[in-house]
């Protein structure tokens, strides 16, 4: 078992599932996530693929990628990590750009529930003089939300091209 | 309803691997049989568009049952008019270019 601490910014989960594959090339795969740390267990290199989600509220999207016979192998709050055996062939799960710009406004959509249920704590906790740490919270969501966006962008752009 | 809009590939086949109920790995097989292996749906692909196909009532999800977590798609009446309707364009598309590029090509195609 090796547990690795390490940040990853939500923006930033196409860079944390690069990485979890990175280590599993290296033989380690992942068996838990807890915030800021990386736990994994000794495996073939190689012999897994990572994929990282956001769920969808209604668990439909998780039976899909079992279905292909990937596992579950953590979680962390909406997060989903899946792993699947790299001998059953190649492993995506927001295949083309669609389904990427959707996963995308999931993520946007939650970010953005964050904010503003941080900036009404925020604003209501005013005169218990903690509402500004609520709203130094809602400030660093929203750049957050910004740089999703910003993926968003991207893509939409490209998806003007192609299909 | 006239749906005159034409269908992307990856609509047209989960319709078509639907023509009999199915669950999402089957269509995801399916859809890559009939494409000869050319469209591989991803589920993040698949979940988007069973989502909009339901909503647009062109196909339903079938009751759960309860040994099986397996849930299954099907057709709805709208949904197979679509198809035909999407068949009908597709037939009109290829009868035009054989007539002005003359012919059948498949045998020519290496």
């Amino acid at each position: 078992m090796k547990k690795i601490h390490k940040l990853f910014f939500v923006y930033d989960f196409d860079k944390e599932e690069q990485w979890l594959n990175e280590m599993a090339m290296k033989g380690y795969k992942l068996v838990s996530v807890g915030l800021c740390s990386y736990t994994f267990e000794e495996c073939e290199p190689g012999e897994y693929i990572i994929r990282v989600v956001l769920d969808d509220n209604n668990g439909n999207l998780g039976n899909l990628i079992e279905e292909m016979g990937a596992v579950e192998v953590a979680r962390f709050f909406r997060w989903r990590f899946y792993a699947r055996r790299s001998e059953l062939g190649p492993f995506e799960i927001n295949g083309d750009l669609d389904s990427k710009i959707n996963h995308l406004s999931r993520i946007a959509t939650m970010i953005k529930a964050a904010c503003f249920a941080n900036v009404c704590i925020g604003l209501g906790n005013n005169h218990i003089g903690t509402g500004w740490i609520n709203l130094l919270v809602a400030m660093l969501l929203t750049y957050c939300w910004g740089r999703i966006d910003g993926k968003k962008d991207m893509l939409l752009k490209e998806r003007e091209i192609y299909e | 309803m006239q749906e005159s809009i034409a269908l992307t590939e990856a609509t047209y086949y989960i319709l078509l691997a639907l023509y009999e109920p199915n669950h999402g790995y089957g269509i995801m097989q399916k859809v890559e049989k009939l494409s000869n292996g050319r469209l591989n749906l991803s589920p993040g692909t698949l979940y988007g568009a069973l989502n909009t196909l339901m909503e647009k009532d062109w196909i339903t999800m079938l009751p759960i049952e309860s040994n099986s977590r397996k849930k299954e798609y099907q057709l709805t009446e709208r949904g197979l008019k679509a198809l035909k309707n999407e068949v009908r364009r597709l037939r009109e598309l290829v009868e035009n270019g054989n007539v002005i590029l003359g012919g059948c090509d498949d045998e020519e195609d290496s």
